[in-house]
């Protein structure tokens, strides 16, 4: 099978592993949080997804209408938090470094097939408020950074920067098992959201 | 499979990579201007697309570079919330967009023809201000709010 995409892979600390896609100058863990923290990059999104913001759910959620500049100022510091999550202290030990990510990444089937019950019944799912999604491979407790989105609506499918995201997922996982896995390798499609 | 033999694999294919936890690390230590800066920008680029839909000028970066008389990269580097600004900057962008870029939480004194004009602080916290004299280049120490009386002005002024 042929895919549209090729990469390479970058280990960041142990058990965190991020894709390189090819045309990019740096790993997606380091471009997504360069691209988080520019408000050049987050005014041209936001303009162009305007719509979105603008959705009754966010208006709920946030109590107030979403302007694009409350959007991009939201965005810088949702980032900081997130990037807090990968960023391993000078002392910081591997198990505890692991350990937050374990306790971090849900995975993205499980959620999807109990997002109706969540959105009935968790009162923390209606209180969300951030947007920024990192996604990721799983095996065992090892993490594979393929890529991350600013999710504004319902399902990934909903918008074509999500579902590419959702396509790298899956183009992924396929290559590493077509070069380097048994094809019976368990990969878990899972993601960081704030 | 097991957690050791996945990572085998990757380490084999694996180039260490330190650009995320640099660059983090980075924005840790000047996480205090980096917001600053970024919101400036924000204002900046809400400005220009305000005055996009308006047709008014400047309406893009190119046209505040021209304004401004520096190059559209320097321009760029600020919307990007990348340049550490001066006040100088931070003046002459405000002129160019007629738009206030940095408000300040604490009012101040301003001195007018060496007579103090009192001006209302959000606390009563000691704050130390040095006053260059117009008139001659001896400074001098405000020290507000007084910690003693000195007659009619409510200012000590310390040598």
């Amino acid at each position: 099978m042929n895919f549209s995409i090729s990469f390479a892979i970058r280990k960041i600390h142990d058990g965190l592993y991020t894709v390189k896609y090819s045309g990019s100058s740096q790993p997606e863990l380091t471009n997504l949080f360069e691209k988080w923290n520019d408000p050049e990059y987050l005014s041209d999104f936001f303009e162009a997804n305007e719509a979105d913001l603008h959705s009754e759910f966010w208006h709920t959620a946030l109590g107030q209408p979403l302007t694009i500049d409350k959007a991009i100022d939201d965005t810088i510091q949702q980032a900081e938090q997130l990037e807090k999550c990968f960023y391993k202290q000078e002392h910081e030990s591997y198990e505890s470094f692991n350990t937050r990510l374990n306790q971090s990444f849900v995975s993205l089937l499980k959620s999807e097939v109990y997002k109706p019950l969540y959105q009935s019944l968790n009162k923390a799912y209606k209180s969300k408020k951030g947007w920024l999604r990192i996604y990721a491979l799983r095996i065992d407790t090892t993490y594979i950074v393929t890529g991350g989105a600013i999710k504004l609506t319902g399902k990934m499918e909903d918008r074509p920067h999500t579902q590419q995201q959702l396509d790298n997922l899956r183009n992924v996982a396929q290559l590493l098992k077509q070069n380097y896995f048994d094809s019976d390798t368990d990969f878990d499609s899972v993601y960081i959201e704030i | 499979m097991e957690n050791n033999k996945v990572r085998e694999i990757l380490d084999r294919v694996a180039v260490e990579d330190t650009s995320f936890q640099e660059k983090a690390a980075w924005r840790e230590a000047n996480r205090a201007w980096l917001d600053r800066s970024a919101k400036i920008a924000i204002a900046i680029l809400s400005t220009l697309r305000s005055n996009r839909k308006e047709s008014k000028a400047p309406a893009t970066q190119k046209e505040l570079a021209e304004n401004l008389g520096i190059s559209p990269q320097q321009i760029n580097k600020i919307v990007r919330g990348q340049e550490n600004l001066t006040l100088e900057t931070i003046s002459r962008l405000e002129q160019a967009l007629s738009i206030r870029l940095v408000e300040f939480a604490h009012s101040y004194v301003t001195k007018t023809s060496y007579s103090m004009v009192k001006t209302e602080f959000t606390s009563w916290q000691k704050i130390e201000f040095s006053i260059s004299k117009e008139m001659n280049s001896t400074a001098e120490t405000v020290v507000y709010p007084p910690e003693a009386e000195s007659g009619e002005s409510n200012y000590a002024m310390a040598a």
